[in-house]
């Protein structure tokens, strides 16, 4: 093609719809070159989380310079839709609450590095980019920009050869997942000749049918690998266990719902040819992590460890019901995801807190009296922990009859006892670690330190936990509508 | 029979290799020199007699920079070939990637990658 065809084509003035993602570049290319200029101290620490939480809101209030509900910009390979702008402003949100962790974390830990700040950056630009395309290349290349700045980030502990090994293990199988992804990509394009999801999905025909169905089970496979789904899990966690626990939040929250979206994307376009293959492979995946999730993290004995196999079994929650190929479906994953990443983000973020004294080794026979060293971190790990097991006034219970919802609403019944079934295994870890939180003596003694910021950090994600349990519809109604709309579209093809 | 050309410079170049080499080896003048097996490592005495110690991390970071300024001629040579179709679009390109490849440099010797001389006790 000639060029100066490709550059008359490309309109400048749909840079305005990237705005939110521009802002977190900028943010991540000041932080980098004041990094290079200023010397180390304890003003330049500060300084670098205000500029970081600057760009962010920068970010945030971006959104409403472009206010458009669906549109593909720059050719077809990025698309503005609702569900985009939902998880985008969702990760900058977690970003922005994990943020005051990370810095003092790293300065309690002696481990503080300027870096993790632009390599959070980057990796939020690229969850943004997964989240809002519908295009192969896209997707492929904000995948492992993600990925690479988790390994990265996963090794930032200094002189923990822990670390290292668990940033080691996420380097080489993260890599075969890519290098599945891209395989899975490339038996599409052979089968439809086209880059684009939406075209691919509706190419079907009976020549190329066995490519296309080859193509997409192994880009599920791949997200599987991204996302922890048992048996591809064993890097999660020694990776989870090794970062350190800020980060850990980060990715446990913002980076599986970053890694969910393009599968939730895929779902409402795999039509009646494809749904058997896609149904069986997902639902055996999910019925398989689920049980065996909950099952590994009933014999822990490192509540990190716990919390790691714990979201492995919530993303065999959540894989499940992407069995289901409906719009119900479609709203109950989409609602999980969200609900998962402030849960969990909230759990991990306690333990970053606890981790910050001497005593503290994050093994659960410590956690016993938790409640009378600290009142208020003991409480909200409660409340998080009930979250993840499901107890109606949280955000966990809706999340979970959504799901049931789901499967019951296209007779998927036995993958809906698999889901009770390891609700009930898991009743085990969560309610033993509140248990020993609060009626055993104290173990040891200690009084965790937390500043304002992190303060109110926890205090938001325990008020998300609550609020959105009892009034589920205020993030149903949006939801309701994004799934709504993305089958309508892809029926109309 | 469309590749019979290819087969038989196939069967040349396989004939021609094993020829050359077994006339080397046959004519070839043999001495016995202590030298003759030495790795040869820029002239100066070897540190160790074998390869299989620990290297120090510095060759490593020297190694990949000395790749990423490789690649970036290896992206020069066809911008410079088709300098004059691109015009100014190409050049602000092709400066911006310079940029961000000098910006690597510069970090990496911000970071002391490039400082050899540190005792080894504060690794």
């Amino acid at each position: 093609m000639d060029i100066r065809l490709l550059l008359g084509s490309t309109n400048l003035y749909e840079f305005k719809y990237l705005m939110p993602e521009l802002s977190v570049f900028f943010g991540a290319f000041v932080l980098f070159l004041l990094d290079i200029v200023m010397k180390s101290s304890e003003t330049k620490k500060r300084i670098f989380l205000w500029i970081s939480i600057i760009f962010l809101a920068v970010s945030i209030f971006s959104f409403s310079y472009s206010r458009v509900y669906f549109k593909d910009v720059f050719s077809g390979t990025y698309t503005i839709d609702t569900l985009g702008m939902f998880s985008k402003i969702f990760e900058i949100v977690l970003t922005l609450l994990v943020l005051p962790f990370l810095h003092t974390y790293m300065n309690r830990k002696n481990t503080f590095y300027y870096e993790v700040y632009y390599i959070t950056f980057l990796s939020l630009l690229g969850m943004m980019t997964l989240s809002s395309s519908y295009n192969l290349i896209v997707i492929y290349v904000s995948l492992e920009m993600v990925s690479i700045s988790f390994y990265i980030m996963t090794a930032l502990f200094r002189g923990s050869f822990i670390s290292k090994e668990g940033a080691y293990k996420y380097l080489i199988i993260g890599g075969i997942s890519i290098i599945i992804a891209l395989y899975g990509a490339a038996f599409m394009y052979a089968a439809s000749k086209s880059l684009d999801i939406r075209a691919i999905m509706s190419s079907y025909n009976n020549t190329n049918a066995v490519y296309l169905i080859v193509g997409m089970i192994l880009f599920l496979l791949a997200f599987a690998i991204k996302i922890g789904i048992i048996p591809f899990h064993f890097w999660l966690p020694d990776a989870y266990t090794a970062a350190p626990t800020p980060i850990t939040g980060f990715m446990a929250s913002a980076g599986k719902l970053a890694f969910f979206i393009p599968l939730l994307r895929l779902m409402p376009y795999v039509n009646q040819h494809l749904y058997s293959s896609w149904m069986i492979s997902v639902s055996i995946l999910a019925a398989v992590t689920m049980i065996i999730g909950n099952a590994l993290a009933l014999v822990q004995s490192d509540i990190k460890r716990l919390l790691a196999y714990s979201s492995i079994a919530h993303s065999g929650y959540i894989l499940s019901v992407l069995s289901s190929n409906s719009s119900m479906g479609l709203k109950a994953a989409i609602y999980f995801v969200f609900v998962y990443s402030i849960m969990g983000l909230g759990a991990f973020l306690v333990l970053s807190v606890l981790e910050q004294s001497e005593v503290w080794d994050n093994q659960i026979k410590n956690i016993g009296g938790l409640y009378r060293n600290t009142g208020f971190l003991s409480i909200s790990f409660a409340m998080f922990l009930f979250a993840l097991l499901g107890i109606p006034p949280t955000v966990g219970f809706v999340g979970k009859a959504l799901v049931f919802l789901g499967l019951a609403i296209k007779d998927i019944y036995w993958l809906g006892f698999v889901l009770i079934l390891a609700t009930a295994i898991s009743t085990g870890y969560y309610v033993r670690l509140v248990v020993l939180m609060f009626m055993k003596d104290v173990e040891i003694h200690f009084r965790p330190k937390y500043d304002i910021l992190e303060n109110v950090s926890i205090g938001l994600l325990v008020m998300f936990t609550f609020l959105l349990g009892m009034f589920p519809f205020v993030l149903w109604n949006g939801i309701s509508n994004i799934s709504e709309f993305l089958f309508k579209i892809a029926n109309l093809r | 029979m469309a590749y019979i050309g290819l087969l038989s410079l196939l069967a040349v170049m396989l004939g021609l290799s094993v020829i050359l080499i077994s006339l080397n080896w046959l004519l070839g003048p043999k001495k016995k020199e202590p030298y003759k097996t030495y790795p040869y490592e820029c002239g100066v005495p070897l540190y160790d007699d074998t390869a299989q110690t620990t290297f120090h991390q510095g060759y490593y970071i020297l190694g990949l920079l000395l790749l990423l300024f490789d690649i970036e001629v290896a992206y020069l040579f066809p911008w410079a070939v088709v300098y004059n179709f691109l015009g100014v679009f190409g050049f602000i390109e092709v400066f911006l990637f310079l940029v961000i490849l000098t910006l690597g440099l510069v970090y990496a010797w911000k970071k002391e990658a490039l400082d050899w001389q540190f005792d080894l006790e504060s690794l």
